[in-house]
């Protein structure tokens, strides 16, 4: 017996941000819990109604027995527990407390669910508030096994059915535009004068430390909208999102990067390749599309144009790489279209250009995750974590494979076996034909057979 | 404001003459093959004793009370009249947006709308009027559908509260803006009260300076501290103004009068006044007609509404349909409105599984699921309420019960406007309005003959068979 219980160093910060429900004794868990809620009751008057609330409401979910994908490493028999949506235990002899909603995956690989760094048409522009929650996009993102994605300016989860859950906020972002010289001109300006008050600030903090009397705080009355977002950016909460693809562009963010000392995700970053150890030396992020095409200009001398290997050649150098297809909605044009519907093959591609398998996972799993400011929640399964997976029969990078099961929040909310999208195809063994129900059809237009079961 | 007065005029007058001729009750009954009560059993053959246009008996037999009108409508079938709860049929539209739940549809019916024959030859009744407009626009009117005047017409002027709930995120901000003013003025209330209570006391404490002053101070400055103002820079257009600010008005006359002895609350604003009924969970809390769109928004309108503890649940308008273009997915969301046993309105119709040919009767699921249904045609048109009966008729060939599409016709539809305990079915008590068939109404090519509203024919077929 092993327990398979791996725990990760992502990044900073992350061991403190995420709270584990209670310790995790494999096999004590329900003991554990039960006990808790009783005192709960018992000790507080006022209390105990909401959190018999809580208790009634405690939802167990758990994936049983399958190979599991946990960050580089194959994990095969092993469950995967989660309660009211946080995964609270992973390994070979977890105890399924009796009330969970089970689903057996043996024979199944499970995934982290993915996330995407941008989308459109997907949720809501104003997700907690607009989101088509049965939505046909929403359906089809999770057949492909995405589970989060960012959209505009927020972050959502794709909570089929329910706004439970559904709305992240904020993405950690700060979009800055260097594309043009007078804009970067104007940029430069309003992070001066940012970097500007944030001195004064700090040697008025340091005055007023010694015990000076007369100290003189400078106005903070302008950190509004953007000039607050370059707050952020200084002060290091935040990352700043540009748009560059050419050199030119790329080291016009570099140049910014350097000179304030902030961290950047850019966003094509198509010629890359051709200057990777630069863009890793000024702590700059790429969100690239392997499959974005532009043939090299034969003028220039340089290095330039596409280059399949721009992932690989960027993750070499210690830049983080996350993946994005070149359209970032769902699109029914064409098999393997180049847009989210599509998403995994991104990392096949960016495979075929020379990324190992576990980068080009994480580049659609924990990356993106990282770079929208929620990798304490999601892009990877770990305890402590949302539970968020998909299930798939085979390898999910290869152009065949189908998800069968995409989990959100410790919810089932796509059964490829019970959605009318891809049922049809290769159907799940075992339980081909015998529980289903066939629904009833209209008649086909034209001179298909019409449905035994129409009445007359 | 004058059509008002007349309509009063002209009911104070039919009520004197009705008084004078009818000292004593005025009894009619009418005998059929068959009477279809729909809040219980059939009666064939059946007979209904109606007294003073309200219904005193069904039954197979009851004893006939003397000089009491009898009619024998031989082979024919009797039913409760149809309602259709959400109609706008030879109305104007107009667009109104925001929260205007102090506006009353029935402002616009002074005459009756061209075309509501209609509404007689498919055996409707009753009708719901609603005000058009998005967001929340205003209070439907209940009436009847016969040509009689007007002040006999409206059965109710306040009736549900439309809130349309199709067009996210802006419906879902309205709605939430209009129960955050309401939290406001409830809170302002509270605050305004505990005030009082303190200047109260105090000047209870201090009894010899006499009441009237220190309570007259603590309560005047939160209410005088706005209108007056306002009133100056309002000017001239304050006297049409003035019918809509009545209640406002009225508010301010009682604080001046007895502000001493008794707490006022700070006056609230007409359209707001509907959602802190709602917020309290008073009794008199408007009745909401949530208009979705698609399934979503039935979980966008739990969210937003989280916080009221419904006294009466709101009334769901879901329409299901699938045509080219429009393909609504009600489908989805089917069990939930099933458990919550709420109150569906909508179309008579099947539709289809987005994007596929998987055929569905959403009204025999929402049935079968808890739900209470009641129909409103496709098409708010004379074409579509001619089709009625034959619509409901084919779903209940493929799946609906006899039970729910009989009440999804009449009692369900009564309930959603709110007037479930004056029609809807046959039962003692209930007003007399009920259709004659020439055969059952479930039954491809049944026609409506008669239309008996308060216990007189108030319309007939024509043609001769």
């Amino acid at each position: 017996m092993r327990t398979l219980l791996l725990t990760l160093f992502l990044f900073g910060g992350l061991a403190a941000g995420q709270d584990v429900p209670w310790p995790l004794a494999p096999g004590g868990e329900e003991g554990d819990a039960k006990p808790a809620a009783e005192d709960d009751s018992t000790d507080d008057a006022d209390e105990d109604d909401a959190d018999e609330d809580d208790a009634d409401e405690e939802r167990w979910f758990a994936l049983v027995g399958g190979t599991v994908y946990q960050s580089g490493a194959w994990l095969e028999g092993t469950t995967v527990l989660s309660k009211n949506g946080r995964i609270v235990a992973i390994g070979t002899d977890v105890a399924v407390p009796e009330e969970a909603e089970t689903l057996d995956v043996s024979g199944y690989r499970v995934y982290p669910g993915l996330v995407a760094f941008e989308s459109r048409g997907i949720v809501g522009s104003q997700p907690g508030d607009s989101t088509d929650v049965f939505g046909l996009n929403l359906n089809l993102a999770l057949a492909t096994g995405i589970t989060t994605v960012g959209a505009g300016t927020q972050v959502a989860k794709l909570t089929w059915g329910t706004l439970e859950g559904h709305d992240l906020g904020e993405a950690n972002l700060v979009r800055i535009d260097v594309s043009q010289a007078s804009l970067r001109a104007r940029l430069r300006e309003d992070l001066e004068r940012v970097q500007a008050y944030l001195r004064d600030a700090k040697i008025a903090a340091a005055a007023k430390a010694r015990g000076e009397d007369d100290v003189k705080e400078p106005s903070s009355k302008f950190l509004r909208g953007k000039f607050a977002g370059y707050r952020d950016l200084l002060v290091g909460t935040k990352r700043a999102l540009a748009n560059a693809d050419t050199v030119a562009e790329l080291v016009a963010v570099t140049s910014f990067t350097k000179r304030f000392g902030f961290r950047a995700v850019v966003r094509g970053a198509m010629e890359g390749w051709t200057l990777p150890g630069e863009l890793g030396r000024a702590g700059i992020s790429v969100v690239v599309t392997p499959r974005a095409r532009r043939d090299r200009d034969p003028d220039r001398l340089a290095d330039n144009g596409w280059s399949i290997e721009n992932a690989a050649r960027l993750h070499e150098h210690g830049v983080e790489v996350a993946l994005l297809p070149r359209g970032t909605g769902i699109s029914m044009g064409g098999l393997a279209g180049g847009d989210l519907l599509t998403y995994p093959l991104e990392a096949a591609f960016a495979m075929r250009g020379g990324l190992e398998e576990d980068a080009a996972l994480e580049a659609i799993t924990l990356t993106p995750a990282r770079f929208l400011g929620i990798a304490d929640r999601v892009g990877s399964l770990e305890v402590g974590k949302d539970m968020d997976a998909l299930v798939v029969k085979g390898d999910l990078l290869h152009y065949q494979t189908l998800v069968e099961w995409t989990v959100v929040n410790g919810r089932v909310a796509y059964d490829k076996a019970k959605d009318s999208l891809f049922e049809h195809i290769r159907p799940r063994d075992g339980q081909a034909d015998e529980n289903r129900e066939v629904p009833l059809i209209w008649p086909r237009r034209g001179n298909a057979p019409e449905s035994p079961e129409r009445p007359r | 404001m004058r059509t008002r007065v007349d309509w009063l005029l002209s009911a104070a007058l039919l009520a004197a003459t009705v008084g004078a001729n009818a000292d004593e009750p005025q009894f009619v009954v009418i005998r059929a093959a068959r009477v279809i009560t729909v809040s219980g059993e059939e009666h064939a053959p059946g007979m209904i004793v109606c007294k003073d246009g309200k219904i005193e008996a069904v039954g197979q037999r009851i004893e006939v009370p003397d000089g009491a009108k009898e009619f024998d409508l031989g082979e024919r079938v009797i039913m409760p009249g149809l309602i259709a709860p959400r109609t706008r049929l030879g109305l104007r539209g107009y667009r109104r947006r925001g929260n205007n739940a102090q506006q009353q549809a029935s402002i616009e019916l002074v005459t009756r709308p061209e075309g509501w024959d209609a509404f007689l030859e498919a055996g409707i009744v009753a009708v719901g009027v609603y005000p058009d407009g998005q967001d929340m626009p205003g209070r439907a009117a209940v009436v009847h559908t016969h040509p009689g005047d007007p002040a006999e017409r409206i059965l109710v002027e306040d009736g549900y509260l439309r809130v349309s709930f199709n067009s996210l995120p802006g419906d879902k901000r309205a709605v939430r803006s209009a129960l955050q003013a309401a939290e406001q003025a409830i809170e302002k209330e509270k605050k305004a009260r505990a005030e009082w209570e303190k200047k109260h006391a105090s000047a209870q404490q201090g009894k010899d300076k006499g009441k009237g002053k220190p309570a007259a101070k603590g309560t005047q400055p939160p209410k005088r501290g706005t209108p007056p103002r306002r009133r100056p820079r309002r000017g001239p257009p304050q006297p049409p103004k003035a019918p809509l600010m009545a209640g406002a008005a009225q508010g301010q006359a009682s604080t001046a009068a007895v502000d001493t002895t008794k707490f006022n609350p700070p006056p609230i604003p007409a359209a707001t006044e509907p959602f802190v009924k709602l917020l309290r969970g008073e009794s008199d809390a408007p009745l909401l007609f949530v208009e979705l769109g698609s399934a979503s928004d039935l979980l966008h309108f739990q969210d937003v509404t989280r916080k009221v503890e419904w006294k009466q649940r709101p009334v769901f308008w879901a329409p299901n349909r699938s045509s080219r273009s429009i393909q609504t997915d009600m489908f989805r969301v089917i069990e939930t409105l099933g458990e919550a046993e709420e109150l569906v309105v909508t179309y008579p119709s099947f539709s289809v599984e987005q994007n596929t040919f998987i055929r569905l009767n959403v009204p025999a699921e929402l049935s079968r699921a808890g739900a209470k249904v009641a129909f409103q045609p496709l098409y708010d048109s004379r074409e579509g309420y001619a089709g009625l009966l034959d619509a409901v008729t084919l779903l209940v060939g493929e799946g609906l019960s006899r039970e729910a599409a009989l009440a999804g016709l009449t009692l369900h539809p009564a309930q959603a406007l709110g007037v479930g305990d004056q029609l809807g079915t046959l039962e003692a008590g209930k007003r007399a309005d009920f259709v004659v068939l020439d055969g059952d109404p479930l039954q491809v090519g049944t026609r409506v003959e008669q239309v008996w509203i308060g216990a007189q024919e108030r319309w007939a077929r024509e043609v001769s068979r």
